[in-house]
């Protein structure tokens, strides 16, 4: 069971910090409610694993990391959490943001994982660089090349509302198995 | 381009914030969902180390290290991306978005990961993938039950609903037979490991019946190089542990009463340090271990865990997703509740997390390594000076 004193100060930041790391996830996600979802399972992550998150220099900055990863890992939460999988927000709330806000949420959803976390979190969240990094788990150089190929798309995403996805690549012809 | 920067802060504004106890359900909710998933995963990690102890035993040059390739070789930054000269399918299984590295397993120079993407409406879609320096072995495993891979002397045991294939690190298949059959006398070069009928010793290409206590069913096992086999037999409403150097003759440590509520028991060993964790089940749903015990003599005698750590009260550990033996004989668990933990030979605890979901801890020849979370797809992470330093690499069919 976590310690007293660790859910005290999970509740502390809970009070403080969760309807910022919404806002700040909803453009690591392209969807407010989805933040919500992975804000929430961060603190409860928080309370469970006590001992790592009362030595983080930046309880914020912990659960933002723990965010982001579950954000990505959706495997985890259906395999951990799959009774989470349900919607904690209400989406109406969020039925009043501006027309402008909301293209650039589907534009969000439109980039690549990568550079969509490098853009939310360096332009719209307002982070350094560093810190970036540090969150998404990726050298310096890499969020900056990101952050530069994302502004690039973007830019383009919202110059033109409905151009058609890229397709995937194919990475080799399709065969069961390989040894190279 | 001009970006709307306010919008992080519009959304805050419109945030409707659940009470405090909606977080602390959730954190229940995890705990209970773990615990359906641990015992499962810490059996499959007693099998792992049983394929390692083969390979650091004597007689055995212990080949290359499988996960110390960067110990030759310059660290390379890793990508976070997938192989793209991976097959089409199995390409298309690791990009999945709730794809995981179910199995990540040593053996012979080379490392397996059994990949699961288990988010579409049909089920998991399963991929082998080894690989051994720089050649990569990947197969799309059929979508039948759910396979498992351990190593074992020669490559990984992977079991399907066809039945056992050992797949060598080469990528080549050679049939092993499950003869089932009656007990025998373990033998040196047999290696326990766990199937869907119960635990077996793997000979050369036969799988035979793990001989038990008085026929006890068991629920662990470990076989020394010399042919010493340690085992973990459910008896009654407890677990006794046994060792054994012919099958018949049986050393009894560890017995527990319905009392002591073990409801588990995981083996791990690497020549003749073994190590034991019997785990408990708690009313909040989590798996707590309440035993870790360390043998350096093959299970002749046993040091015990210091039990601050260890009573599945505050600060315990709890939910157990792996457990192996170092070559200095220090003892590395993976647990939900404090990552990485390691018990030295003087059987003190100290827990060394290295990322929010540390497991599957494994050791090979003097390295111990686990799979630590990074991002989209977890690495590999491995230390060579006892925990002090740690080196990370993708995870096969990752760059």
């Amino acid at each position: 069971m976590p310690r007293a004193n660790a859910i005290d100060r999970v509740q502390d930041v809970y009070g403080t910090s969760y309807r910022r790391l919404v806002g700040q996830l909803t453009g690591v996600t392209g969807d407010p409610v989805e933040a919500e979802d992975a804000v929430m399972e961060a603190f409860a992550r928080a309370v469970n694993s006590s001992r790592s998150f009362l030595a983080a220099e930046n309880p914020e900055a912990w659960l933002r990391t723990v965010a982001v990863n579950v954000t990505r890992t959706r495997w985890r939460r259906n395999r951990f959490f799959r009774d989470v999988s349900h919607r904690l927000a209400d989406a109406e709330s969020y039925d009043d943001l501006p027309e402008d806000r909301l293209a650039l949420l589907a534009a969000l959803r439109r980039l690549p994982a990568p550079q969509r976390e490098a853009i939310a979190l360096h332009h719209l969240a307002d982070l350094p660089v560093h810190e970036v990094a540090e969150a998404v788990g990726a050298p310096v150089g890499t969020v900056k090349a990101r952050l530069a190929r994302g502004r690039a798309a973007l830019a383009e995403l919202l110059s033109e509302p409905d151009p058609e996805p890229d397709p995937e690549p194919d990475p080799r012809p399709d065969s069961e198995r390989s040894t190279r | 381009m001009i970006l709307p920067t306010d919008l992080p802060r519009e959304v805050a504004e419109r945030a409707v914030q659940p009470g405090f106890d909606t977080v602390l359900d959730q954190a229940r909710s995890a705990r209970r969902r773990r615990r359906r998933t641990t015992i499962a995963s810490g059996m499959a990690a007693a099998a792992v180390v049983g394929g390692i102890a083969w390979g650091t035993g004597p007689g055995s040059d212990g080949g290359p290290d499988p996960a110390g390739s960067s110990r030759s070789q310059a660290p390379t930054e890793i990508t976070g991306s997938v192989d793209p000269d991976l097959p089409a399918g199995v390409h298309r299984i690791l990009s999945g978005d709730m794809v995981d590295p179910w199995v990540v397993s040593p053996s012979d120079g080379g490392i397996a990961a059994l990949w699961a993407d288990c988010g579409g409406a049909n089920g998991c879609r399963i991929a082998l993938v080894s690989r051994l320096g720089d050649q990569v072995s990947s197969r799309v495993l059929p979508e039948t039950a759910f396979p498992s891979l351990q190593g074992v002397p020669g490559g990984w045991l992977l079991e399907t609903a066809d039945g056992f294939t050992r797949v060598t690190p080469e990528g080549e298949d050679q049939p092993v037979y499950d003869t089932g059959g009656s007990l025998t006398h373990p033998e040196p070069g047999d290696t326990a490991v766990s199937t869907r009928r119960g635990w077996r010793l793997l000979r050369g290409d036969k799988l035979i019946t793990v001989p038990a206590p008085e026929g006890d069913t068991v629920q662990a096992a470990y076989v020394t190089p010399a042919g010493r086999i340690v085992v973990a037999v459910r008896r009654g409403s407890g677990i006794v542990v046994a060792s054994s150097g012919d099958g018949s003759t049986w050393s009894y440590t560890h017995m527990t009463t319905a009392a002591d509520r073990i409801v588990g028991a995981v083996i791990a060993g690497q020549g003749d340090d073994v190590a034991v964790a019997l785990l408990g089940d708690s009313p909040d749903g989590s798996i707590p271990v309440l035993q870790v015990s360390v043998s350096d003599d093959a299970g002749e005698t046993w040091a015990y865990a210091s039990e601050g750590r260890l009573a599945g009260g505050p600060g315990g550990l709890a939910d157990l997703n792996g457990l192996a033996v170092g070559a200095d004989g220090t003892t590395w668990l993976t647990t939900g509740s404090a990552g990485l933990v390691r018990v030295d030979s003087r059987a003190n605890v100290m827990a060394t997390q290295l990322s929010s979901h540390d497991r599957g801890v494994f050791a090979v020849a003097d390295r111990v390594c686990l799979v630590t979370e990074r991002g989209r797809y977890d690495v590999l992470s491995c230390s060579d000076d006892d925990g002090t330093t740690w080196v990370t690499q993708a995870l096969p069919g990752l760059q």
